[in-house]
């Protein structure tokens, strides 16, 4: 739908640590309905550990590399790429959900606390950035000219009406 | 779509007494079938353009906002007056602009929907104006658009000058 050029490199990031957490979610998953007790009991002794340890160092990673590109001042000069990232950024938590970790954080088991307070700083980060474009839109729409008859058309709506592919003569 | 553009020539400019704009900037232009096209900029307060255009040969005619030209060429002609749109703006950054869709002659009855050229020319609007640089407005029930500067003097003012000038010659 986007071309790559219009995706800055803290979308593409926050992107594909997005699509390692529905991996995880989902091996996660299957491993709980297909695996009986005593294979479980065995996985969880031999393999989940190291697992959890690469995780853990990854996601690190991750997060820091997402700290280091993290910027909340919003460049709006060039309206359509920020409003793109904007949208990748919404998607991201169409698909894995605006959850709140600390509720999650106390019930999960010891072992994924790492894992978990990780997640939710990297969730964190670009809840951050989602929310200062979301600012600066809003001003958009705040500063607006508007009398009793002329009531401007919002921000959003012209978004949404228009042919992503084109580019902005004006 | 909107690729291609004819060439264009900006006539002349006058100043017009009588009338709500104070000035009146002439462009013209030839399209495929080497038919004459006349685009006028009418110039208000607050550098505000009122875009008009319409076949030369029909320049007499009470109908030639109206007419159909039949050309399939409008895509093309559409672009010349972004064009010229575009030359203004670069005259002058603050230039905020404004249209109606003139009804087709099947749509002159019905009142109650927005016409097609109103239609055609909303979504070139969205697609191509951004609202970073300018605040759109849509009067459906009497087929104007409006396109208000943000860089304008005064936005607010503007505005309020519009609502004024659709108020007397409107009816909302």
């Amino acid at each position: 739908m986007y071309a790559t050029s219009d995706i800055s490199p803290f979308v593409q990031r926050s992107q594909d640590t997005a699509v390692i957490f529905v991996g995880m979610r989902n091996a996660y998953l299957a491993l709980r309905r297909n695996v009986g007790h005593v294979a479980g009991s065995i996985l969880t002794i031999l393999i989940v550990p190291i697992a959890v340890g690469f995780m853990w160092l990854f996601l690190r990673s991750q997060r820091s590399k997402l700290k280091k590109l993290l910027s909340t001042n919003v460049d709006l000069s060039n309206y359509k790429k920020t409003r793109i990232e904007f949208d990748r950024l919404n998607s991201i938590f169409e698909v894995i959900g605006d959850r709140n970790f600390d509720k999650i954080i106390t019930r999960a088991p010891w072992l994924l606390l790492g894992i978990l307070r990780i997640m939710d700083d990297i969730l964190r980060l670009i809840r951050q950035r989602r929310d200062a474009i979301g600012h600066a839109l809003s001003q958009l729409d705040a500063t607006a000219p508007h009398t009793d008859l002329l009531k401007p058309i919002t921000e959003a709506e012209l978004w949404e009406h228009r042919t992503k592919a084109y580019d902005y003569r004006f | 779509m909107f690729n291609t553009s004819y060439p264009f020539k900006f006539r002349m400019s006058e100043k017009v007494e009588g009338e709500p704009y104070h000035k009146l900037h002439r462009f013209a232009f030839r399209c495929k079938r080497n038919e004459r096209y006349a685009v006028l900029l009418e110039e208000y307060e607050g550098d505000f353009f009122g875009i008009k255009f319409f076949r030369n040969a029909l320049s007499k005619s009470s109908k030639r906002f109206q007419q159909m030209t039949n050309f399939y060429d409008a895509p093309a002609v559409i672009n010349t007056c972004l064009e010229i749109m575009r030359y203004k703006l670069k005259e002058n950054p603050r230039a905020s602009f404004g249209f109606t869709g003139a009804p087709l002659e099947s749509e002159k009855d019905d009142v109650t929907k927005p016409t097609k050229r109103f239609r055609l020319y909303k979504r070139i609007m969205e697609n191509l104006f951004s609202p970073e640089r300018f605040v759109h407005y849509q009067l459906e029930q009497a087929n104007i658009y409006l396109l208000i500067n943000r860089c304008s003097e005064s936005p607010q003012e503007l505005a309020e000058w519009a609502t004024e000038m659709l108020r007397r010659n409107y009816e909302f």
